[in-house]
């Protein structure tokens, strides 16, 4: 490795060392207060400058230190996959015309009924982001039809072909600018992992089509 | 200040919700099979008496982190790290973990005194009033962290006066590690001529007598030679040792100024490896 190379890649890994650890949650809440100092004075702006998958990085850092989040007043958006919990739980309810709770998602509807919804005049849809595995941030919009009984996602920034995956499964391919839908009770069926009762959602970039 | 007795369950889902967004992912899987016996020890933590939200907070994560990887067998060290003990010297790191050709996994290693260097770093960049900092500066300085984005687009100047503290914090770790007693008796100005005198050396070839394998026969005795110093001697290092002392501005040119730092950022340095390791 020559010496421009040196000097470029050992800052970066000792900056890549710190953040691993933050998201493992294994730096202390001090100290990553302390290092985040400049983000956390003037959040509001500051956030709105960064590019948005560093925003969204840095929203990461915050829901795995809410202690830190909570001291300065910020309350970061709930993350994608909790927010279709509550969308599941609520279209559940909904079908079946009343609260209707199994024993392996008690705990995280507990969780779930301290989350408002982001989109509160439509409240069922949401967007986030969400990173898929190895990739950069996508935002992902996701909007409930009644009428058609189906749930729809979209990419609508993407470039490329995203695999969307429910509970471990692949569900449906995300192609840009074109929405991809689910019946709701293929929703239902899919969202909830039957062996931890969570809701999972994963993205994962598919290979561009060759031509 | 958070709820703590209804935000265990969310405390919990946060922490594997982003651990499933990057490559912990299996601790995401492990912890989700477990995610109702980690709330119910999530909270426990919470309402413990005594303690500030910050520390029953680390300890909440850590014992996340602990069962977690009880349950798997402690596959984190081995599959996730190059790790390297904290006591190791840097130089050690350094030739193991950028010996080798480029492309070597740089980002798993762990690298010891990260954490003073940082605050090192947060501390000197930011030495006035946070409040009123350079957005520029702030912005740069995060996107250091965050693996995404498109590096090319961000303000060059400012990432190499960046990674140039960085080196410079280093150094100066080392140079204190070595030679603490003179360091911490005599203060900033002994900092400021030895590190001008050991980087002159090391691009001299001054710091470990080539003629000879006697250690004695080295640089104050051969006390230097497992220093970065040591290390940055030699054909192959000089570009980088040349490079870092023009990056440093010891000589205080004023062209490139956002590039190279600035006397205030390097005497801010010699104070802070002052305090945090006298």
């Amino acid at each position: 490795m020559n010496g421009e190379t040196l000097f470029d890649k050992f800052p970066e890994a000792v900056f890549r060392s710190l953040w691993e650890q933050m998201l493992l949650g294994t730096l202390p809440s001090e100290l990553v207060s302390e290092v985040l100092a400049p983000l956390l004075s003037d959040y509001e702006r500051v956030r709105l400058v960064l590019p948005s998958e560093v925003r969204c990085d840095f929203e990461s850092i915050l829901r795995v230190y809410p202690e830190i989040a909570a001291a300065h007043g910020i309350e970061p958006l709930p993350a994608l996959p909790e927010v279709l919990g509550s969308l599941w739980t609520r279209i559940r309810r909904r079908k079946s015309g009343g609260p209707e709770v199994s024993p392996g998602v008690a705990a995280d509807l507990a969780a779930q009924s301290q989350t408002p919804l982001p989109v509160a005049e439509d409240p069922l849809s949401a967007e986030g982001l969400i990173r898929p595995e190895g990739g950069r941030p996508v935002l992902i919009r996701i909007a409930y039809e009644p009428e058609r009984q189906r749930l729809c996602f979209e990419a609508p920034s993407s470039s490329g072909r995203i695999s969307l995956h429910l509970g471990g499964r692949f569900v449906l391919t995300l192609r840009p600018g074109v929405p991809g839908c689910l019946s709701v009770d293929r929703f239902l069926e899919a969202a909830r992992d039957p062996e931890t009762g969570g809701v999972e959602l994963e993205l994962f970039e598919e290979e561009a089509e060759r031509m | 200040m958070l709820d703590w007795g209804a935000d265990a369950g969310r405390f919990v889902n946060d922490l594997i919700e982003v651990w499933t967004q990057t490559r912990f992912k299996p601790l995401a899987r492990t912890a989700r099979k477990h995610r109702e016996a980690l709330t119910v020890m999530v909270g426990e933590v919470f309402r413990r008496k005594g303690g500030n939200d910050r520390k029953k907070a680390d300890e909440a994560r850590s014992e996340v982190l602990k069962y977690v990887l009880e349950r798997m067998k402690l596959e984190l060290e081995f599959e996730h790290f190059v790790l390297f003990k904290e006591a190791e010297t840097i130089r050690v790191v350094l030739e193991d973990a950028f010996g080798m050709a480029q492309g070597a996994e740089e980002d798993r290693v762990l690298i010891p005194r990260r954490q003073e260097a940082v605050r090192m770093i947060v501390r000197c960049l930011f030495a006035g009033p946070l409040k009123s900092a350079d957005t520029k500066d702030v912005v740069v300085f995060l996107r250091f962290f965050s693996p995404a984005g498109d590096k090319t687009s961000v303000d060059q100047d400012r990432t190499q006066r960046i990674k140039s503290m960085v080196w410079l914090a280093y150094l100066l770790m080392d140079l204190v590690r070595v030679d603490r007693e003179r360091a911490c008796a005599s203060g900033t100005g002994y900092l400021r001529s030895a590190l001008t005198n050991l980087l002159d050396r090391a691009i001299e070839g001054k710091i470990i007598n080539e003629e000879t394998a006697v250690p004695s026969y080295n640089y104050e005795g051969g006390k230097w030679d497992d220093t970065l110093y040591g290390w940055l001697q030699g054909e192959d290092r000089r570009p980088l040792a040349e490079k870092l002392r023009r990056q440093f501005n010891l000589d205080n040119r004023l062209d490139h100024a956002n590039r190279m730092l600035l006397a205030g950022h390097r005497e801010c340095l010699y104070r802070q490896v002052l305090f945090l390791f006298c």
